[in-house]
């Protein structure tokens, strides 16, 4: 193989390292901002966390869509045997 | 990622929190100081009358229960009904105190463990309609189950073979309140201070009716005073503690499951109640903001943090069942913690729980009946074989 190949195929893996390298540092920045972002949705939701205790005091309001789509699923099954 | 109504709490369901904002005030914090007294006076009531009615009999009144998969289905059963670990738990303190055998009290609090899991399942079908929030909601809930039957699984059988967490509870609750020990002069004020209200009103009952009966009505009212005081000191607790739950998850946001196991142990520490824990967890999980893998520690810390409500129970008893007492509200704390440990430290065994609770919420989404089976098996249908089975064997 010539001298002039030997540098090209030199020159791309080095590209290829370098453009790898600049991915690998976008992909951790993106990860990085994702991260930040989930954060700032989690502190956001903990914020509004008397709603959810009001929602666990009034548990037992909700059991009647639970009551319908049992009898939905139980009349489907009931209709299908 | 989210759906509006998932990413902001305010546009679901849930109503305003505007009628829950709680200025704590000093009334507040006396009104808690009574009920704990209260809880500490009722637990004492419950040792006192059952040693009044059983006498020497105590043993063989729970002989029923000797078998331990009647005492873990025991346990179901009345933290499901009653939906509060920390009662059914300080009941059995109360009860140890009176005589109940340590060994047949054990498996009724492992019961207790999973029968309080159930509120948090009711919590989640409030996101019965809400389809994909459902699946997370639900998944979220039931890992907490999955994870309390696992060390049910692992923990037992170790029980029933080596008497493991007997030994553990029993050795930390000498180092507690053991004989001559400083720890136990440091809490003979309790016997000043709860002692006389049981003692005049049993001296009073034993006048007008038998022993036997006088005890009776005793315990009933021990237990009446527990489910009242522990109900109460929720609520308040909840009001009054809210802000502090929330700069404990805001500090947990970004850290590792060390740190959610903390904070979920100290948040119910703070609420006394798992139940609150896991059911504010739930929601959370149910808007997608959380993932199950990160509530899952919480739930951890939760099952932790209970304990304190028997330790504190247990600090009511004075004289020689005191060390008893403390004895069965330490095995409560050991086999929480050893449980986490154990569990949570082996990565496979860690995975059971998520799998379990992944699994049934994707069938759970499709057909709402596999809620109604699971709830059936796992809190009666199930318990009530176990029970037959080995009493075949016996």
């Amino acid at each position: 193989m010539s001298e002039i190949n030997i540098d090209k195929i030199h020159q791309q893996r080095q590209q290829l390292v370098t453009q790898i390298a600049h991915l690998e540092q976008t992909l951790s920045d993106l990860k990085g901002k994702l991260a930040e972002l989930e954060a700032l949705e989690q502190h956001e939701a903990v914020d509004h966390l008397e709603e959810y205790l009001v929602e666990a005091d009034e548990r037992y309001s909700h059991l009647k869509d639970f009551g319908d789509m049992l009898l939905n699923d139980l009349k489907k099954l009931l209709h299908h045997s | 990622m989210n759906s509006d109504s998932s990413v902001n709490p305010s546009n679901s369901a849930t109503p305003s929190a505007s009628n829950t904002t709680h200025h704590p005030t000093w009334q507040s914090w006396l009104f808690v100081i009574g009920l704990i007294y209260l809880l500490l006076v009722a637990v004492s009531m419950i040792g006192s009358g059952f040693k009044l009615a059983a006498g020497s009999h105590a043993e063989s009144l729970f002989e029923f229960a000797r078998n331990p998969v009647t005492g873990l289905v025991m346990g179901i059963v009345a933290t499901a009904l009653i939906q509060s670990s920390s009662t059914v738990t300080s009941i059995i303190v109360g009860l140890v105190a009176g005589g109940l055998p340590v060994s047949i009290a054990i498996p009724m609090v492992m019961g207790a463990n999973i029968g309080t899991t159930i509120t948090n399942t009711i919590v989640s079908l409030g996101h019965v309609r809400q389809g994909e929030e459902f699946r997370r909601a639900f998944a979220a809930a039931t890992v907490h189950d999955f994870f309390n039957l696992l060390a049910v699984v692992i923990f037992l059988p170790l029980e029933m073979m080596f008497g493991l967490l007997e030994k553990v509870g029993g050795l930390l609750a000498n180092l507690l309140v053991g004989g001559g020990s400083l720890a136990m002069g440091d809490l003979n004020f309790m016997k000043a201070i709860v002692s006389p209200p049981v003692k005049s009103l049993l001296a009073v009952l034993k006048e007008i009716m038998p022993n036997t009966l006088a005890g009776s009505l005793v315990i009933a009212l021990g237990v009446l005073a527990i489910f009242v005081s522990i109900t109460f000191i929720g609520k308040l607790l909840k009001m009054l503690m809210v802000g502090r739950a929330k700069e404990l998850l805001h500090r947990a946001i970004g850290r590792g499951p060390i740190t959610g196991i903390g904070s979920g142990t100290l948040m119910t520490v703070l609420v006394q109640s798992s139940s609150t824990t896991t059911s504010l967890i739930v929601p959370l999980a149910g808007s997608g903001v959380f993932t199950l893998r990160q509530i899952y520690p919480f739930t951890l810390g939760a099952n932790i943090g209970t304990c304190i409500t028997g330790i504190l129970a247990a600090t009511a008893i004075t004289g020689t069942n005191s060390v008893l007492a403390m004895e069965i509200a330490m095995v409560h704390f050991a086999y929480n913690f050893l449980g986490v440990i154990v569990i949570y430290t082996l990565p496979w065994l860690r995975e059971i729980p998520l799998t379990c609770a992944e699994a049934l919420a994707n069938a759970a989404m499709k057909n709402k009946l596999v809620i109604a089976a699971y709830l059936l098996l796992v809190f009666l249908v199930i318990p009530l074989i176990f029970v037959g089975i080995s009493q075949l064997f016996e």
